[in-house]
């Protein structure tokens, strides 16, 4: 049961990419179970209780001992966790959640900046299975489309889309999914991004009929599943709870 | 060789530390993580005659060392409880211990009634904080006499172990803890959740969809230490504390100010070995001050 409690990793890199945009590399040591792509983890502080919660972040990629995260800093906490420096020393908790299936079919990227987080070791996974997934990355600027040449390697094909133009095609990345769809006789789409950018998919990809799963993000307690902090609302009724449910899920599940 | 063992209104535990409702799921998640052998009962997530699906998100928003929540009651309901959640609780060692809720003096009287005929059960916790229906919505604990109601609505069935959570959300709670003493109760856990409220001030929005919430954590330690002394001076049947426990240190507070034994709470969310942890620090502290017993701690408060 290792997955439920916290083990100290030591920080390898913690790089700046883009203005607030940070790339975390961690020595989880052996303490850490192996992870799928999609998962994520719980980060904290090693020692305090303010900030009190510890926040989770989707598994950027993964190796035995070798942890990265994608982060951007929003608040306090990742306020905190950009100031580590190599050699330090974090807490963190998993894998824990739900990752994304990897069985083979024609798959279709979809990222909004930072977002593109759990894609780099998704993106591998399939590679490595000959079944290099299509990739469609959008940011505001040529900045923001961080990590693209690394996950590119791993990519049939990836198109890039900024809303100034200072990189690819000018505009959202909505306005190419249509063709991207249409183009590669996609079989699955797996979002992740601002949630207007999903919504907006959301319509595109149904009005193919082809299913759409996405990793979504929200407010976390525990991370475990005990304290129902993180609802989602359900389509029908009722709530998901994006730790234990997600935090990849089916985006017709939910009521967006 | 210490001992942490406690017995409270007839109840033995083994260990001062009880998961707080709402902390801990129905078991399951944690149990495993704290090992059988640290925990004094588990307390599980508050139980409705029917399933409630909650507030909607965000229900969660931190504070300086603190956690604002309003999940809104979110459970499964009891038959879903007995079927599904109960089957594992069994298995283990550790005294199981239901929180329950209600909207009505008889919805609670139902839910213990039902409690009362399955098997492996060690003891009921009554929340009086919820929404009295039939009076308004106002809260059952914030009045004497509609504490003492639910209090005896529940004892009326239910012969065994009856803990009853008190709010802190009151001018006295003294006046609230002799009503539910009268009433019947064996022992009182205070405090619940300290009502409270955050603004995000980019978007001017409350930061909890419900607006108010229950404020749990480090914070409230204080205000929940100050107020288990007091009712525990006021007050014959035993007191557990609960209120931002997160260290033995804290434990050892409420221990000494009165309390017979504590629950940890929000300490599990934020760390799911917590109570393996904190008891293993009073395990420490009691062998390095030659202390044999726990309960000689119970009420030492030297003034």
């Amino acid at each position: 049961m290792s997955a439920r409690a916290y083990i100290n990793a030591e920080v390898v890199k913690n790089l700046e990419l883009a203005e607030g945009a940070y790339h975390l590399v961690v020595d989880a040591g052996s303490g850490m179970e192996p992870a799928r792509p999609g998962q994520f983890v719980m980060v904290r502080p090693k020692e305090g209780l303010d900030p009190l919660l510890s926040r989770p972040f989707s598994i950027h990629e993964f190796e035995p001992r070798r942890m990265e995260i994608l982060y951007r800093v929003v608040g306090r906490g990742t306020g905190l966790l950009a100031r580590l420096a190599p050699g330090q020393t974090l807490s963190l908790m998993g894998p824990l959640g739900r990752g994304f299936d990897t069985t083979n079919e024609k798959v279709l990227l979809v990222a909004g900046g930072i977002g593109v987080a759990p894609f780099l070791f998704l993106a591998r996974r399939l590679y490595e299975q000959g079944n290099s997934p299509h990739l469609l990355f959008g940011a505001k600027t040529k900045e923001e489309l961080v990590r693209v040449e690394e996950l590119s390697e791993f990519c049939a094909e990836t198109v890039v889309v900024t809303e100034d133009g200072s990189r690819g095609e000018k505009g959202l990345v909505t306005e190419y999914l249509e063709a991207a769809i249409a183009k590669n006789g996609v079989q699955k789409v797996y979002g992740c991004g601002p949630v207007p950018m999903i919504r907006a998919a959301l319509r595109i990809i149904e009005s193919h009929g082809v299913p759409f799963f996405v990793s979504l993000e929200e407010v976390m307690g525990c991370g475990v599943g005990v304290c129902l902090g993180c609802a989602v609302p359900r389509a029908d009724e009722g709530y998901l709870h994006l730790c234990k449910d997600g935090p990849v899920l089916d985006a017709r599940e939910v009521k967006w | 060789m210490v001992s942490l063992g406690v017995k409270i209104a007839g109840l033995s535990l083994k260990t001062p530390l009880m998961a707080a409702s709402g902390t801990f799921g129905y078991g399951g998640e944690l149990l495993l993580a704290v090992g059988a052998e640290n925990l004094g009962a588990i307390i599980v997530k508050g139980i409705s005659l029917l399933p409630r699906e909650g507030n909607p998100p965000p229900r969660l928003a931190e504070t300086p060392c603190g956690l604002l929540n309003s999940i809104g009651l979110e459970n499964v309901g009891v038959d879903r409880f007995i079927e599904e959640k109960l089957p594992f609780l069994r298995k283990h060692d550790v005294p199981v211990i239901v929180n329950i809720l209600g909207d009505t003096a008889n919805e609670y009287r139902d839910l213990a009634e039902r409690l009362g005929s399955v098997d492996g059960i060690a003891g009921l916790e009554v929340n009086i904080g919820c929404p009295n229906v039939e009076a308004g919505g106002m809260s059952f604990g914030t009045a004497p006499a509609a504490s003492a109601l639910v209090t005896e609505a529940v004892r009326s069935v239910w012969p065994g172990f009856l803990m009853v959570k008190l709010t802190p959300n009151v001018t006295d709670i003294t006046e609230i803890a002799r009503a539910v003493e009268a009433a019947g109760a064996d022992c009182l856990s205070l405090i619940n959740t300290v009502r409270g409220m955050a603004v995000n001030v980019d978007t001017r929005k409350p930061r909890l969809k419900n607006v108010i919430g229950g404020l749990s954590g480090p914070a409230i330690k204080p205000i929940a230490l100050r107020m288990v002394y007091e009712t525990w001076r006021a007050v014959k049947i035993p007191v557990v504390g609960v209120g931002g426990i997160t260290s033995a240190l804290d434990a050892l507070e409420f221990l000494i100010a009165g309390a017979s034994a504590v629950q940890v709470g929000t300490a599990n969310l934020v760390r799911p070995t917590a109570i393996r942890e904190i008891a293993q620090g009073l395990r420490d502290y009691l062998a390095s001050r030659d202390i044999p017993d726990i309960n000689d701690l119970v009420g030492s408060l030297i003034l």
